[in-house]
């Protein structure tokens, strides 16, 4: 019986590990006082913009380890990483938003990957309750 | 920023991050009994690969007991061919002795040969 030549390619996936690591050291970075990109600065008070870097800080950082372990609750921790992850992106696309089209690629790249992390996030929901 | 996209933007921020942090704190008192099983974490076209090799070993399972069972078959088949060749030899023999013997005659090997026996053997 002939069946088809099944390859498998690399166990992780090379595009959200590093925008896992960009969370991680720009979340760093503005938590210690990197000036934050200017329209962002321009949204929101002072507070909210630490919750804003923390949560880039903690999405990476929680990625990661989700991402990188083998874990019970790997999954879990990388499925919150991408819940928080998402909720700090939008509000970068909300900030280009009234760039129009100067904000064009800036705001796709971060809208996409907000809706890769969504889109995660309900992969691994999915997978952890079993259904298909 | 215009007012309806701050509040979308906000609700939709408040929704992924309330759901990140309830997923951590779901994780971290180990509320929800998770329902996966090592075979869950593989993706779903793994899955489908190791239900299909499973099948197929099964198959081939059945079919290799298959031929186990036709191999002991010829097998026996084989020993009684080789136990009527046998005896068909020692018939053999005992005509030609009884050919060659000095004080063969014609009746006694008819005899030998005929009658009741077939082939000379009773």
């Amino acid at each position: 019986m002939s069946r088809p030549l099944v390859v498998v390619s690399g166990r992780h996936r090379p595009h959200e590990l590093l925008f896992l690591a960009v969370s991680l050291v720009t979340g760093v970075a503005y938590t210690i006082g990197a000036p934050p990109p200017t329209s962002i600065a321009a949204l929101m008070p002072a507070w909210a913009l630490h919750v804003w870097s923390a949560g880039l800080f903690l999405s990476g950082v929680l990625g990661l380890i989700g991402a990188l372990t083998r874990r019970g609750w790997s999954l879990a921790v990388e499925q919150a990483s991408m819940l928080i992850g998402a909720a700090a992106l939008v509000w970068y696309v909300g900030a280009v938003v009234p760039f129009g089209w100067r904000g064009l690629f800036a705001g796709l790249i971060s809208l996409a990957w907000a809706i890769a992390n969504l889109v995660r996030a309900a992969q691994i929901r999915n997978d952890l309750r079993g259904g298909r | 920023m215009s007012g309806w996209l701050q509040a979308v933007v906000t609700v939709c921020s408040l929704l992924f991050g309330g759901g990140g942090l309830a997923v951590l704190v779901n994780a971290a008192t180990g509320k929800r009994t998770r329902k996966a099983e090592v075979a869950d974490r593989l993706s779903d076209s793994s899955l489908k690969w190791v239900q299909e090799f499973q099948e197929e070993t099964q198959r081939a399972r059945l079919e290799a007991s298959e031929a186990r069972r036709e191999v002991a078959e010829v097998r026996r088949e084989l020993d009684n061919v080789r136990h009527e060749a046998e005896a068909l030899a020692r018939d053999l023999r005992n005509l030609r002795g009884a050919i060659v013997s000095p004080n063969a005659t014609l009746e006694r090997l008819r005899a030998m040969v005929g009658g009741e026996t077939f082939n000379g053997r009773g």
